[in-house]
């Protein structure tokens, strides 16, 4: 009935369209560009019957338009600034008032559209009635309709997408600093009837604030560094004007920065439109990227009208101006702000309620030197030599500085056998189904892990790429180093499950392979296997794969019990900041071993859950330890040799015994039978320095970091090794690598901090750290904890009670140290050297300690906290053996890494209770072993001035 | 822009869906020829569709086969709502209905395992035609896009079919790159010489053939849409997958 040959014969060959780069058949036109030209002429349906010549024509024949010239270059071609729909835009030069102004002209072949003419002809009236400081002003119109042109403002800065782009996000303040003047810009236009409909990055310009003067001083005590400036009226439109023609056009603006209303092509659009459009630049500052993106326009669309925000990628802004955010971007513009002028207000007010402090340009690119000077000087002046060649040599300078955009750059090497499995698109998901796509994800990552010859960027480094992006392979491969990206997306039709997997090239941007799969619901128990092997396949087809590969062990055979495995896996998948829901995941596993009590990977998995909950504090009791030794003990009944077994029961000796030695053959196993594994290798790389095997801890660690190269703790532990070997440029270089990526961890800064303390004893870091670090959740003891420690070493001693006294305190339960809250008092109280104070502190800090050490004989962080507090109640005999019995349960020997921590307190115990030829022994040897400490660590703290001469 | 917009009460009264409501009246055998008729036109997204979800080459058209016939059998069209009065989305969520409830033919031709990888020099030769070059996307954008690839066909082969009767086929091969911008970047002159004719001339013809084909164009789509206004927006919407590579 249906003949494949009947009705329209297949293209015999194909070409690529010059225009678009669609492919298309040979025979025929380009439908991309046939369709755009359907599109375009629209509008122009009812007009008259005149032929209008829609091809391009030559660029302007001559330079001169009345008294503007353009810019041309030295081979004769003109500095083009941008190009649009309507026209172009050339730099030139006003020959009368020797001033360069931006000249738009009409576009050759839009010459003889009484349409297009009139569309150009509004967007350059729009724009002439708005006359603000942060709106590019028109000069000049020239609406005769054989030479259509208008002159502009020539704006000499920098658009903000290249900014964001080169440098990624922006500090809070200066965000909102931006954000607030393109309200108030955006509140001049809209005061004037007309909705700019296209706002975005790439139309926001941020000028050097000539006002702040030329001198550093001058530009950091400015108010605004910047001045920004709206433009490109493009698609501007009257409000009221219901029979406009633009809107005709159907869908029009940066589908990245649309709002809701106009996604679904509403006619009565208002300036509250425009207001979404900046929240979307505003998240953009925030996060480096916008709220929504995809592969394709419609997805992105979609998103806008339906999808909610991603606020995890928010998570480092202060609550009030998440909240701003995300009033601006409701799909209901109901509720959004009434007006800009509303929006600006809310912004002013926000910005003074931040700390002063925030306005600095503090994130580091990845070649930054060391911070000498505030980036925003720096970059300020950077600026103003722009502007300043702009002016001078009439041209170029803008170009100069778009055109070293790294954007689609690739590095010359990419690892041939890298691949980078971004996590599922999940747009065919019901939101209640999110976990399969994640959970699958998961699977398929660890299934990969084992195939030998694949280097697998691992999950921990795909944290922050959301789910179906991969418009941009160039981008991701640079980011990861490796030579092929693959995308994919799980969507439910029914009771099927199908998965869609895209092997791209980066260079080429081709599609590699696409293989798909279509299983019932029931039937996904041996899909991450499948697509492993068909992805191994097509990424290195050589490599000869038998039935029985490792690659192919079936899960479990029960389907609902793979089901609670994959919610589980999903939930463990989120970053570590986000893992909240992990009591769930191991309820989820519970479930999946009591429908299938043979299922081994469930074991496992719930094992390692068991001593990742003892390890951080979770539950730190021994009930915990042996329900994770239970679990791994099944795992190794049921798969002995499967990595999943050895990683659990590595775990178990590493997180929960302490047992390093133990610990290490489990990691070692893990690693040869999943090669890939770059959790086990990082794990073999902790051992070896607990071991005091520095170098070669090191070395594993960097090493792991290849295949987990975006992952914030493995960066810090690869810079915090660097740091306790005392080389101090190479964590310094690592350590700017990980910032240049993840510009507020925590984590990160925190180091940074502490990188200046141990290598110049510059205490500048530490404080800005603190200064712009959020005091909330989930860090908010560790933010109590570490301005105490900052304002210690500044002698700020009133202050440190102030904060112990105000904020949120109760423990620091951590790998090395024990510290209470009346510990930490009478800490600041010994250091503040008043003594009847701190020796009533230690008095009730005592007590708690005791009874700790007693009962858990064996952890050295209690038996030194128990230590202090002897030595601060006066004795110091038995403090000092209560010391040294702690040291002896972590030598150096025995775990070299959080010895240090041990000794430290020793040597305060020491010098408190009358030794301090002791305490500077200890002291001089702390200095001379690898240790987070260094001389500048001693002679800074209070608690060692008693051993300066 | 979702298509899940229902237009319930919407009566259909034009073009491809009264064939459809005219199909399913079983005394209407004139009806059911035209369904044919469009089943023969439309196969090809519904190939392209099924040739994503990785169905091998002869699996993916024994399914389009058998798709039409159910169709034609009116098993498929019933349970559809009309959504968003586009016969496209209509179509591509039939094929949906009917994947759903054949769960034994997918099965049985999901025998092979291994084999539903589209092999890379498969891709490059046939997907050609089924799938398309650049396959950024899911399944129901390449549905989407062939549909689109097809209407503008559709409208290329009414053009030339018009100009053959006027013996005026060499004259649209010269013409048509003048249909989308890159092809007239050279200007006119150059053409007009080799055409042996004016510029001026040459603009006239050329206004005339982006006139028609226009109409054409229109005139495709506006036979899968309920209602004329709703042209403009699924000509959007078809531009909207072509560009969304």
């Amino acid at each position: 009935m249906i003949d494949p040959g009947d009705a329209t014969p297949p293209p015999d060959s194909e070409v690529i369209c010059r225009d678009c780069g669609t492919t298309h058949a040979a025979s025929g036109v380009c439908p991309r560009c046939a369709l755009a030209f359907i599109l375009a002429a629209d509008s122009a349906a009812t007009a008259g019957d005149a032929p209008r010549d829609t091809s391009a024509g030559p660029p302007p024949a001559s330079p001169d338009f009345e008294h503007y010239r353009i810019e041309l270059r030295a081979d004769g071609t003109a500095v083009e600034l941008g190009r649009g729909g309507m026209g172009v835009t050339y730099l030139a030069i006003d020959r009368r008032l020797r001033i360069p102004v931006a000249l738009k002209v009409i576009s050759p072949d839009r010459t003889s559209d009484p349409e297009a003419q009139d569309l150009f002809l509004r967007e350059a009236r729009a724009a002439a009635t708005v006359r603000h400081p942060n709106v590019a002003s028109v000069l000049f119109l020239n609406d005769s309709p054989t030479r259509l042109f208008f002159a502009m403002e020539f704006v000499a800065g920098e658009p903000l997408h290249h900014w964001i782009r080169v440098h990624g996000a922006l500090p809070v303040r200066v965000a909102l600093d931006v954000a607030e003047q393109t309200a108030r810009g955006l509140a001049a236009i809209h005061a004037e009837g007309i909705i700019h409909r296209d706002l975005k990055p790439g139309n926001v310009m941020l000028v050097p604030n000539r006002a702040s003067g030329t001198t550093l001083a001058g530009v950091i005590a400015a108010d605004s560094e910047w001045q920004v400036k709206i433009i490109d009226f493009g698609l501007a439109r009257h409000i009221l004007r219901a029979d406009d023609l633009a809107q005709t056009i159907g869908f029009r603006g940066t589908v990245l920065y649309a709002s809701p209303e106009q996604c679904e092509e509403r006619r009565d659009l208002d300036g509250r439109s425009d207001l979404y459009s900046l929240g979307c630049i505003l998240w953009e500052m925030l996060s480096g990227r916008p709220p929504f993106r995809g592969p394709a326009k419609r997805d992105v669309l979609n998103q806008h009208v339906t999808e909610r925000l991603p606020f995890a990628e928010l998570a480092h802004v202060p609550r009030a101006v998440v909240s701003l955010v995300s009033r601006l971007l409701q799909k209901d513009r109901q509720k959004r702000f009434p007006d800009a002028t509303a929006l600006a207000v809310a912004l002013a007010r926000l910005r003074t309620e931040l700390p002063a402090d925030t306005s600095h340009w503090k994130k580091v690119p990845a070649n930054a030197t060391p911070p000498t000077a505030p980036e925003s000087a720096r970059l300020w002046q950077r600026l103003l030599v722009v502007a300043v060649c702009v002016l001078l040599l009439g041209g170029g300078g803008y170009y100069l500085l778009s055109s070293r955009t790294p954007g689609g750059a690739l590095p010359a090497r990419l690892e041939p056998t890298g691949v980078a499995v971004l996590p599922f698109a999940t747009n065919g998901l019901p939101p209640e189904d999110i976990w399969l796509a994640q959970g699958l994800h998961s699977e398929l990552l660890d299934t990969l892990s084992r195939v030998p010859n694949l280097k697998v960027i691992s999950r921990d480094s795909l944290a922050e790429e959301k789910p179906g992006t991969g418009s941009d392979a160039r981008a991701l491969a640079a980011k990861f180093g490796v030579a092929k990206i693959v995308e994919g997306s799980v969507r439910k039709e029914g009771s099927r499950v199908l998965v869609n997997l895209r092997i791209v090239s980066p260079r080429s941007g081709e599609i590699l392979a696409a293989p798909g799969f279509d299983r019932a619901a029931n039937e996904i128990a041996g899909l991450p296997s499948e697509m492993a092997i068909a992805l191994a396949d097509a990424l290195n087809p050589g490599t000869p794969r038998t039935p029985d590969s490792p690659l192919t062990n079936p899960p479990t055979r029960d389907a609902a019990a793979y089901t609670h495995l994959l919610r589980a896996r999903a939930l463990i998948a989120n970053p570590v900041e986000a893992r909240r829901d992990l009591d769930e995941a191991a309820k989820q596993l519970e479930q999946a071993i009591t429908l299938d009590p043979n299922y081994a990977a469930a074991h496992a998995q719930l094992s390692s859950l068991h001593s990742y909950f003892y390890l951080w504090g979770r539950d730190r009791t021994d009930q915990r330890l042996e329900l994770a030794l239970q679990s791994a003990e099944a795992a190794g009944r049921l798969a002995p040799d499967a990595p999943e077994t050895q990683m659990a029961f590595g775990h178990f000796y590493y997180r929960g015994r302490r047992d390093y030695e133990r610990a290490l053959p489990y990691y070692r196993r893990a690693l040869a039978a999943a090669p890939g594994n770059a959790d086990a290798l990082a794990y073999i790389g902790y051992i070896e320095r607990r071991q005091g095997k520095w170098g070669g801890a090191a070395e594993k660690l960097e090493r792991a970091s290849e295949a987990n190269p975006l992952d914030p703790i493995l960066f810090y532990n690869v810079a915090n090794t660097r740091l306790c070997m005392h080389e101090y440029e190479r964590a310094w270089q690592i350590l700017q690598a990980a910032l240049a990526h993840h510009p507020t961890h925590v984590a990160l800064m925190k180091l940074k901090g502490d990188l200046f303390l141990v290598w110049k004893g510059d205490l500048s870091e530490m404080r800005k750290d603190i200064e712009t670090r959020s005091p909330h959740a989930p860090y908010a003891e560790a933010y109590v904890f570490d301005k105490v420690e900052l304002f210690l070493f500044e002698r700020r001693f009133d202050d440190a009670l102030s904060v112990l006294n105000e904020g949120k305190f109760g423990l620091i339960d951590g790998q090395a140290r024990y510290i209470t809250r009346d510990m930490l008092e009478a800490e600041i109280l010994t250091q503040a050297r008043r003594a009847p104070e701190a020796r009533a502190a230690w008095a009730r800090a005592l007590p708690r300690l005791a009874e700790a050490a007693a009962a858990r004989p064996t952890d050295p962080r209690i038996r030194l906290a128990h230590a202090l507090a002897l030595a601060g109640t006066g004795e110091a005999a038995r403090a000092l053996a209560e010391a040294q019995a702690g040291v002896q349960l972590a030598p150096p020997e025995k775990d070299a890494q959080d010895a240090p921590w041990f000794l430290y307190a020793q040597a305060c115990v020491q010098l408190r209770a009358g030794q301090p030829d002791a305490a500077a022994q200890t002291v001089r040897r702390l200095e001379e072993m690898p240790s987070p400490f260094s001389a500048h660590t001693f002679r800074l703290s209070p608690a060692f001035a008693a051993l300066r001469p | 822009m979702p298509d899940s917009n229902t237009t319930n009460g919407h009566a259909f009264v034009t073009t491809h869906w009264s064939v459809i409501e005219a199909a399913a009246d079983p005394h209407a055998p004139a009806a059911q020829e035209a369904l044919a008729e469009l089943c023969r036109v439309y196969w090809r997204p519904i190939y392209a569709y099924l040739r994503l979800l990785s169905r091998a080459r002869q699996d993916a058209e024994d399914i389009t086969q058998d798709f039409f016939c159910v169709l034609l059998r009116r098993e498929a069209f019933a349970r559809v709502t009309p959504s968003a009065g586009r016969f496209r989305s209509y179509l591509l969520a039939s094929l949906k209905n009917y994947l759903n409830d054949h769960d034994a033919k997918a099965r049985a031709l999901k025998r092979g395992g291994a084999m539903e990888i589209i092999p890379l020099a498969e891709l490059r030769t046939e997907e050609t035609l089924a799938v398309g070059r650049r396959t950024a996307g899911d399944a129901d954008l390449q549905f989407d896009r062939r549909w689109a690839e097809l209407v503008v066909e559709r409208a290329t082969q009414g053009l030339r079919a018009e100009y053959a009767r006027r013996g005026e086929v060499a004259l649209l091969e010269a013409l048509l790159p003048l249909l989308t911008p890159g092809g007239s970047e050279t200007g006119y002159e150059p053409l007009a010489r080799t055409l042996n004719m004016s510029a001026a001339s040459l603009r006239v013809r050329a206004f005339r053939l982006r006139q028609r084909f226009r109409e054409l164009v229109v005139a495709q789509v506006r036979q899968t849409v309920s209602q004329p206004a709703d042209v403009a927006a699924e000509v959007r919407h078809l531009f909207t997958a072509l560009a969304a590579a």
